[in-house]
């Protein structure tokens, strides 16, 4: 779940729903400092749009014009229960609130997403202000690994695969010419990457056990 | 040397530490424009401008979790939290996120940043504006917690929080703002950790810090009417605490007081004590004795007030049953 890579300025995924909004809108904040043109994209979904630090941010980040791309994954979904019943508003309006730029896409075509992120990031780096993508999209698995999601209609599951991103991409690469043993190449690429990660995982040591308190706080320089 | 009442040395310490660093910057309600509600950012904004002391909306979240995003990308934040009650609403960004990311992502980063929160009783606030909560945060590993008792400590511990890798909670005690100590033009930094020995005994040792220590003192003074000769350890750093110090004093005088302003259970003293009774046990002569406040809320009646916060007296109360 924690996975981070700071080389690359990914800052980490969070196991708490929308705090990564109010580590996003800081790091706004200090790119806007800097005065380089960065900015920040964060991702999160629609069940975060219940917390309260949220809305802050969303305020803050208008009220200051900072750099940051509010990205919402709108699978319908707040973890067990559909987001209609957790959720008065939408996503629209609420961005409509605050004052900021909106974009809704069909989260599922991955070039729509892609022209719809490439308008609002080079808006964006012209002039800081944040901006709010939703993409409208789907849950195929569960909310953890194991999740039987028996809350859910059947037929709206088996519904799904039509909607894959995955397969909707490849669709179009096909209908532009894509020969099928590219799709190939590239799915056993990928597979072996998969397979040979797990094994590299799956062979690593145990952490020793001082891994437990070494990094709970930066060792002195001295 | 010059006499500096406490805030002027919060102020000045934000000062320095702005000018050292230009990645130093000032985030809280009303901080900017009003220089805080009491006044430690005064001046700030006109001297540094706003692109480094910031206003922020009512939003005690958002202002801690701003400082942590800043913090992992390159800044120094220093938040105020107007009033600690209020860091409550901040939690998830503290607990969760500061206190965890260098651990939680492999030592990949530090978090540094400061969360400047004031604390204390005897305004006649109520409940919600006079808490010591300084022990929630003491429990939480990747957090550090300072507490000074004098205008030169707050000075040197606030500077060096602000240059520490690791995300700091500074705690003020709003009694002691107005007090007034000495602090040397070039005032140095304290380290972190390190107990200071407020005064000299052989009888009895007194462990206690932030406005306690004040009240330690009154007490040793009455004491030493009654020739009982007490040592006062102002901890000043409570995570890291000073172990050590405390232990050198307790193996000098063989009797412990632990004193503070907080609530007495499962406070700052009740591990102070834990730790002695394990490893300071051969060196004690009598029990040890807690003085802190009682477990209910922050009474707004003065009367209650003045009843409910622990005083010199209790001090003197506790220190005699250890001599009984």
């Amino acid at each position: 779940m924690h996975v981070a890579d700071f080389s690359i300025g990914m800052l980490g995924a969070n196991g708490i729903v929308g705090a990564g909004i109010p580590i996003t809108t800081g790091s706004a904040l200090a790119l806007k400092m800097q005065g380089e043109g960065h900015i920040a994209v964060v991702y999160f979904g629609d069940g975060a749009l219940a917390e309260g630090v949220v809305h802050e941010c969303f305020n803050l980040a208008s009220l200051w014009s900072l750099p940051v791309l509010f990205v919402c994954e709108n699978n319908g979904w707040s973890e067990f229960s559909p987001t209609e019943n957790q959720l008065s508003t939408s996503l629209r309006k609420i961005t409509d609130a605050f004052s900021m730029a909106y974009t809704d896409v069909d989260g599922n075509d991955v070039v729509a997403v892609g022209e719809a992120a490439d308008n609002l990031v080079t808006a964006m780096r012209g002039k800081p202000d944040p901006a709010v993508l939703e993409c409208r999209t789907t849950r195929v698995r569960g909310h953890f690994e194991g999740d039987k999601q028996d809350y859910r209609d059947a037929e709206e599951i088996s519904s799904l695969d039509a909607r894959d991103p995955l397969r909707k991409a490849r669709e179009r690469l096909t209908s532009d010419g894509v020969a099928e043993d590219w799709f190939a190449g590239q799915e056993d690429a990928v597979a072996a990457d998969i397979d040979a990660a797990t094994e590299a995982a799956l062979a690593a040591p145990e952490p020793p056990i001082g891994a437990v308190t070494a990094d709970v706080y930066t060792p002195s320089a001295a | 040397m010059p006499e500096t009442r406490f805030i002027r040395a919060i102020n000045q310490a934000l000062h320095d530490a702005m000018t050292a660093d230009e990645d130093v910057f000032v985030i809280g309600e009303d901080v900017a424009a009003a220089g805080g509600s009491f006044k430690a950012t005064r001046g700030l904004l006109d001297t540094f401008g706003s692109d480094r002391i910031y206003d922020a909306p009512i939003s005690e979240a958002a202002i801690a979790g701003v400082a942590v995003g800043a913090a992992i990308t390159g800044k120094r934040p220093v938040a105020e939290i107007m009033f600690m009650d209020f860091i409550t609403l901040a939690m998830d960004m503290i607990v969760n996120q500061a206190a965890k990311a260098r651990s939680m992502f492999g030592g990949q980063i530090s978090v540094p940043m400061v969360i400047r929160a004031p604390h204390g009783g005897g305004l006649n606030a109520g409940p919600q504006h006079s808490q010591c909560l300084e022990a929630w945060f003491a429990h939480v590993p990747g957090l550090k917690v300072l507490c000074p008792s004098t205008p030169a400590d707050a000075y040197g511990l606030l500077r060096a929080a602000i240059d520490d890798p690791d995300p700091v909670i500074f705690v003020e005690n709003k009694a002691l703002y107005a007090a007034k100590g000495a602090l040397p033009d070039d005032p140095p930094t304290v380290p972190i950790g390190k107990a200071a020995v407020a005064r000299a005994g052989k009888d009895v040792t007194i462990v206690t810090y932030g406005a306690a220590v004040g009240m330690a003192q009154a007490a040793a003074e009455t004491l030493s009417g009654d020739g009982i000769d007490a040592e006062i350890v102002d901890l000043r750093s409570l995570q890291p605490w000073d172990e050590a110090a405390v232990l050198d004093s307790l193996s000098k005088t063989h009797r412990l007081v632990v004193a503070h302003e907080a609530v007495q259970a499962f406070g700052i003293g009740a591990e102070i004590v834990a730790r002695m009774a394990d490893i300071g046990f051969d060196e004690l002569d009598a029990p040890i004795v807690r003085v802190g406040a009682p477990f209910a809320p922050v009474p707004f009646a003065r009367s209650l007030e003045t009843a409910y916060r622990p005083t010199d007296d209790d001090i003197v109360a506790a220190v005699r049953r250890t001599l009984e």
